[in-house]
């Protein structure tokens, strides 16, 4: 269950992983230190599993890729306040924004938005500072999630479980807080849990279109990550809008 | 030759002129006042007045599909799309053509008036052609030059003209979300509250029996038949758990959210203080009994029921509840949130 302002991250949880995913369906993963120890993440041991079910190493010598990520937190302690922020983190476009003010800390304060860049290069094991923040190398793209995976086609799923899903996918994020004695795993399954696509009965009439939407999916804006496509044939301006960070923790 | 460059340069300089030119649209949006309305990067555009109106105006050569709309007070942003009709812009078309052959028209001009200087360098005649010549040119330039920049906009490109008046979203009333995931307790395994696992086949078969592809949709509007939308909603209340008709808990925080699958199917979730008491939602049949009275049966377990009365007082009874291999009754009553 996602943590919320009622129920956060328990004090005790030495990692929290927020997950992003863009418009066009770019998985970023940006891993949290909650302890006062030094993190050693180990890339060859943390994975993508896709929706397809290929599944890919975080730690790929063959292919050079750089990432960066704008985040925007505060540590006040033991608690960890992601804040709100304010526009994209500048990987694949926009990413929209995160839920605003959520408080995935213990203690309940709300801390000032700050904002840290931190590079991950592919290397087999990267270490965290006590109580930092930093971006997985790598940014994956969902099979079957995205404004492209849409289509034309009619739909109306609106509350699926997981064994009815049309796309589940997982991360492991494999780490240490012990200098790399031991190792843990977080793994995270994630599946999509509806796809309501309307067609535009009267042509130029979107907004109908919408609202049948909104009809069919009275929850949508609040669930913790969503995804709204306009399709159209014009390629430049504005089609689509993402909300929603998703996260899991230790 | 002196009056020539004279004449040359007067109606040169009154007649060419060449800008780019940008247009936008002016539209109104209708809403509730003190409403924000934004670009999807969150530009303000423009605050719903007293009137329950405002005048937005979005650059030609942007595009949106949609709008924001943040009413006062609130953080929440609720799209809203831009309805809009297809537009020819003939009249540009035409006048940027109208602009091209006058100036081609003017340029074709210069050669004979070239040709009568070059003849005699102090010929009026040929002084006033290229004059005129180049007057028209720039006629047509002046002409043409801003419907040519107007038609690289991508209104004009792609033909549409978003409506005069457009309205947001926010009379829909928003519901919020059963998180059917484990809760993850630090420290420990993923905990689950078993309960009633035989269930779970029937929910699957139901759940996709119930998804079809619709070939035709028509909009949202209020139906009194509508048996999910009358019963869902947040009931708050209190409960006990009953082993062989014994009491052995009792809660008093319990709150039973049920929401809306269609018109004849809820999904109902019970939280005992704060803590959902079941590791999934579990999905009822809803059917009227009586005056704005309703049973609600769980699919697979048709003894688990829940009651909703024309109050809105609800009894729940689900005897089937499996915690560790024992059967239990778990029995609610609660009263709905305004």
């Amino acid at each position: 269950m996602q943590p919320t302002t009622e129920r956060p991250i328990p004090d005790k949880a030495k990692i929290a992983v927020a997950y992003s995913i863009s418009g066009d369906g770019k998985l970023t993963a940006i891993v949290y230190n909650r302890t006062s120890e030094i993190m050693v993440i180990d890339q060859t041991k943390s994975f993508f599993v896709n929706s397809d079910g290929t599944s890919t190493s975080y730690y790929d010598p063959t292919v050079r890729t750089t990432s960066t990520t704008t985040t925007s937190s505060s540590t006040t302690g033991a608690s960890l306040n992601l804040g709100a922020l304010a526009g994209a983190f500048g990987i694949g476009g926009a990413l929209g924004t995160l839920a605003s003010g959520i408080n995935v800390g213990g203690s309940g304060t709300d801390g000032v938005s700050t904002t840290n860049t931190t590079y991950v290069a592919d290397l087999p094991q990267v270490s965290l500072a006590p109580r930092s923040n930093g971006a997985m190398s790598k940014v994956f793209h969902v099979t079957g999630l995205g404004a492209s995976s849409m289509g034309d086609m009619e739909a109306l799923h609106t509350h699926l479980n997981e064994a009815q899903s049309y796309c589940r996918f997982s991360v492991c994020i494999t780490y240490s807080v012990d200098n790399g004695k031991t190792f843990e795993k977080l793994v995270t399954d994630f599946y999509a849990n509806s796809m309501v696509i309307v067609p535009i009965q009267h042509k130029g009439k979107v907004n109908d279109a919408l609202r049948q939407v909104y009809a069919a999916k009275s929850d949508l804006l609040y669930e913790p990550w969503w995804l709204l496509h306009f399709n159209s044939n014009i390629p430049s301006g504005v089609r689509n809008m993402t909300q929603g960070v998703l996260f899991d923790y230790q | 030759m002196k009056h020539l460059i004279f004449k040359l340069f007067l109606l040169a300089g009154t007649t060419f002129t060449m800008f780019s030119c940008t247009t936008s649209q002016t539209m109104t949006i209708e809403g509730q006042p003190g409403t924000e309305i934004l670009t999807p990067g969150l530009k303000n555009l423009g605050t719903i007045g007293n009137n329950r109106k405002v005048n937005i105006k979005i650059p030609s050569d942007d595009y949106y599909a949609f709008l924001l709309a943040r009413s006062n007070g609130s953080k929440e942003l609720v799209p809203f799309a831009l309805d809009y009709r297809n537009k020819k812009y003939s009249g540009t078309k035409t006048q940027h053509a109208v602009g091209i052959g006058l100036a081609v028209a003017g340029l074709t001009g210069l050669i004979p008036g070239f040709a009568m200087i070059a003849a005699d360098s102090e010929s009026e005649v040929g002084g006033y052609i290229i004059a005129g010549s180049f007057g028209t040119a720039g006629i047509g330039c002046a002409i043409g030059m801003p419907a040519y920049f107007r038609l690289q906009q991508t209104q004009y490109q792609y033909q549409y003209k978003y409506l005069s008046h457009q309205s947001t979203n926010e009379d829909f009333t928003f519901t919020r979300p059963v998180d059917n995931g484990f809760v993850r307790t630090v420290g420990h395994e993923l905990q689950h509250h078993e309960t009633h696992v035989e269930n779970s086949e029937g929910i699957a078969a139901a759940t996709s029996a119930a998804i079809r592809r619709r070939g035709k949709t028509s909009a949202a509007t209020r139906n009194l038949r509508d048996y999910g939308q009358q019963v869902s909603g947040t009931f708050i209340g209190t409960g006990k758990l009953l082993l062989a008709g014994e009491e052995v808990e009792s809660y008093a925080d319990i709150k039973v959210v049920i929401k809306r699958v269609d018109k004849n199917n809820v999904l109902v979730e019970v939280y005992e203080s704060g803590e959902p008491f079941f590791n999934a939602a579990d999905k009822y049949s809803v059917k009227q009994n009586g005056k704005k009275k309703y049973m609600l049966s769980l699919k697979g377990i048709p003894s688990a029921t829940i009651s909703i009365s024309n109050q809105k007082n609800m009894v729940y009874l689900h005897p089937k509840v499996n915690i560790d291999g024992e059967i239990y009754t778990l029995s609610i009553t609660a009263s709905m949130q305004e």
